[in-house]
């Protein structure tokens, strides 16, 4: 049987990940959704994949100052206490929770990827829909990319 | 109480030992494990009072795990944290022998909740 699965609007996304941020990091600022900017900067870049029904790369890109304050309040740890190796565990448990989440939402069966985490990510060579939310965390950019790699047969 | 947190990410691990002592359980003995496979030999070693595993792990993922104890006899309590938490999965975990399933992003109430299952 095929299905038809749609890639999650950007306002789901925008939510779902709020939902997140505001329970990990209950004493830290809300986000606010933001037009993504035109010039990105360089991003730490945590990313899982999904496999099944619906095929996506989910990506979380951080600053090196989000990340660290992230990975610091994750781990309730005085800023500059932890390693980089660390700080890219908490990174990658970040969109594990965000990924695991969505596949949630998704028609069984679907397998989602162990995390990983670069600072220059392999460009995903996109078949379908591309979905990218930004959003402002205090001064720091929040940026959420879904990119579908195959349709839904 | 002794209880084995089994996650490949060190950091989760950190959060839910800390996440657990918020819980008011006293006497805890924790023990970590890397993934599945290693969760599975400590708990032959260590015959804990309870379990914590995350299902996404390399070498041996959780629900894995959850099989070779029961294949064995092993009726340890058993409880996930998962980032993953849909209906299929939670079914899928209650027949494996777990008794619950606690989602990720969690906090101390959450956790408590679940805990209240293992009685």
């Amino acid at each position: 049987m095929s299905a038809t699965v749609e890639i999650p609007s950007n306002a789901d996304i925008a939510e779902l990940v709020s939902e997140i941020w505001s329970t990990l990091f209950y004493e830290q600022e809300g986000l606010i959704e933001v037009e993504p900017p035109a010039d990105l900067p360089e991003l730490v870049e945590s990313r899982v994949s999904i496999t099944g029904p619906w095929q996506a790369s989910i990506r979380l890109g951080l600053s090196d100052a989000a990340a660290e304050l992230a990975a610091h309040a994750m781990l309730d740890e005085p800023l500059g206490s932890l390693t980089p190796a660390e700080v890219a565990d908490a990174v990658g448990e970040l969109i594990n929770i965000i990924g695991g989440n969505i596949k949630s939402s998704l028609p069984e069966p679907s397998a989602m990827s162990l995390p990983t985490v670069s600072r220059q990510p392999a460009q995903a060579q996109p078949v379908g829909d591309v979905r990218q939310v930004a959003l402002h965390w205090g001064e720091h950019l929040v940026l959420i990319t879904i990119t579908q790699t195959a349709k839904a047969s | 109480m002794r209880i084995i947190v089994a996650d490949d990410s060190a950091v989760m691990r950190k959060i839910v030992i800390r996440t657990l002592r918020q819980t008011g359980l006293s006497n805890l003995d924790i023990i970590e494990a890397n993934d599945g496979r290693e969760l599975v030999d400590l708990v032959a070693e260590h015959g804990p009072d309870l379990v914590l595993s995350d299902w996404n792990m390399p070498n041996l993922t959780g629900i894995d795990a959850l099989a070779e104890l029961r294949a064995r006899g092993d009726s340890v309590p058993f409880g996930f944290v998962t980032s993953e938490g849909s209906e299929a999965m939670r079914e899928r975990a209650t027949a494996a022998g777990a008794l619950f399933l606690l989602s990720k992003p969690f906090t101390a109430e959450t956790m408590e909740d679940a805990l209240a299952a293992v009685g």
